[in-house]
């Protein structure tokens, strides 16, 4: 397998950018990864776009058009739908363009306007986490009740407490007030959690994560053009991808998660023990418990007293989600992947200032995305090695 | 419980209508191997004869998997609104939307044994009622209520 590294890294400050649309906020992340590359437009020889294309006011070649605006053009350009999966997708679509063997430099990029004033938006919106509409979606399904379910059914059988699920609200707010970039940036208190408004039972409203604007972007190549670019390369180790197999059998959500992290272990030659910090999808508060158990960081059942023992915090067993995850930072679907992998270069960079995780070494994304009959639609799961 | 047999189906695909009126969840079993699919498909993937299958009546009554109670209010329902799995006896797991169980956070209890309804679900846009299955709380005895 040829080896690809990481040589430039951007995004743009996730949440609501009014004065932002698809093509600046593109435009911002872009420009940022190119400089931190030190590399031109016209380097760049295929590309990605990670977007779920939702909004009124997120054209179709979307990619192209949004591209174009820092003069990639040209090139092959491919837009990548899949619910909030999209920019890891486009991430890991770049990487095996450099597999291939074809291609020596790509980007993959990520947006997502979701803030709008557009009177479709609120129709759009309530399209959100991509069910099985005729079957779930006429039915009161909504993202949260999966989580709630999951929630639920984790606390019956494992004793999981209401506030061991909230304390994962209190750390990711705590690490997004130390992100500049984050979407929230005030930290909250168990009591703010559990006196929240109930959302679905038993999460509340800050037991979910915000609607989000924002783009983030990658710039990777193949180790051996590296030394055409100045920016501090990351190794890619592991890059998998799995999707849902719907089997029927009440293990809520968990089973592509535990597929994806087990190919990328594999790929890596790794293992749970070796990562320092992680970036899951923290969609709501929950799923973050049941990532800790499914990425093998804990043992089945144990997530609960992980996050309440410290062991997710900055300076625990594994930094989760340092960057403040989907609940502080922000979710903007399809830049959320490409966030993510922001995030764990800057880390293994040593550049993450207040929340750095000491000595840094690997790190690992999680993103997953939709959900159709009790399953999870796509998982993409990244390792990064720093390079000694 | 008088459960409705006029109406719109939420989607005819998931149902089957008897003479009598009455409406029943379907699937489709291989006619080879036996195994049961819901939504229906013309084909069993392990068997991969076209048309191999035939229309099956989905068991009436099954377990809570796990439940939740929304409210949120765009979902276009009353709330507080309940729905969660149930895993019927031929290892179907089916969305549901939960009735006659109010108070929910009382009455609803992970493993307890539920039993199907046809109920009214919404009226639509061009103001049909429309009609959908639900679980409830199986109610004991005869199950005779029971859809």
């Amino acid at each position: 397998m040829r080896e690809v590294w990481i040589v430039g890294v951007g995004m743009t400050r996730f949440g609501r950018l009014s004065e932002y649309g698809v093509r600046e906020m593109a435009e911002e992340a872009v420009f940022d990864a190119l400089k931190d590359a030190g590399a031109k437009p016209s380097d760049m020889e295929i590309a990605y776009c990670g977007t779920e294309a939702m909004g009124p006011d997120t054209p179709m070649l979307v990619g192209q058009i949004a591209l174009e605006q820092m003069g990639i053009k040209g090139i092959p350009i491919t837009n990548i739908a899949n619910a909030c999966g999209s920019g890891s997708n486009a991430v890991r679509e770049a990487w095996l363009a450099l597999q291939s063997g074809l291609y020596d430099v790509a980007i993959a990029l990520g947006v997502e306007k979701l803030t709008s004033p557009h009177p479709d938006m609120f129709q759009l919106l309530s399209r959100l986490g991509g069910a099985d509409l005729m079957l779930e979606g006429c039915m009161g399904f909504f993202p949260p009740g999966v989580f709630s379910m999951a929630a639920l059914k984790h606390m019956e059988l494992y004793g999981t407490t209401r506030e061991q699920i909230a304390r994962v609200a209190v750390k990711n707010n705590y690490n997004g007030s130390l992100n500049p970039k984050a979407h929230y940036q005030k930290p909250v208190t168990l009591e703010d959690v559990l006196n929240s408004r109930p959302v679905s039972y038993p999460l509340n409203v800050l037991d979910c994560c915000p609607i989000s604007d924002g783009a983030a972007a990658v710039v990777l190549c193949g180790a051996d053009v590296a030394k055409r670019f100045t920016g501090t390369p990351v190794r890619m180790r592991a890059a998998a991808q799995k999707s849902g197999t719907y089997k029927d059998d009440m293990d809520l959500n968990a089973d592509t998660t535990r597929r994806a992290a087990k190919e990328a272990y594999e790929m890596a030659g790794l293992g749970p023990e070796d990562i320092d910090l992680a970036e899951v999808h923290d969609c709501f508060t929950f799923a973050e418990i049941q990532h800790y158990e499914d990425l093998g960081f804990c043992k089945h059942g144990e997530g609960g007293r992980f996050v309440e023992e410290g062991h997710a915090n900055i300076g625990g067993k594994v930094a989760v989600n340092s960057s403040g995850g989907l609940l502080a930072k922000g979710h903007p679907l399809g830049a959320t992947g490409p966030g993510q992998v922001n995030e764990v270069v800057e880390q293994l960079r040593g550049k993450c200032g207040k929340r750095q995780v000491a000595g840094a070494r690997i790190g690992m994304t999680h993103n997953g995305g939709g959900f159709r009959h009790g399953d999870t639609g796509i998982v993409v799961s990244f390792i990064l090695e720093k390079l000694k | 419980m008088n459960q409705p047999t006029k109406g719109v189906l939420v989607d005819s695909k998931f149902f089957a209508r008897r003479p009598d009126g009455t409406v029943e969840v379907v699937g489709s079993r291989c006619k080879k191997c036996g195994r049961v699919y819901f939504p229906r498909k013309r084909v069993c993937v392990d068997c991969l004869e076209w048309n191999g299958v035939e229309e099956v009546p989905l068991s009436k009554k099954g377990k809570l998997v796990s439940y939740s109670i929304s409210r949120d209010p765009m979902r276009g329902f009353p709330i507080p609104y309940a729905f969660g799995y149930v895993m019927l006896p031929e290892g179907i797991m089916l969305y549901s939307l939960f009735t006659d169980c109010e108070p929910y956070e009382e009455k609803l209890k992970i493993g307890m044994d539920m039993e199907m309804v046809i109920d009214y679900l919404m009226t639509d846009r061009w103001e049909n009622d429309v009609i959908c299955y639900k679980f409830r709380p199986a109610q004991g005895g005869s199950g005779s209520q029971a859809a």
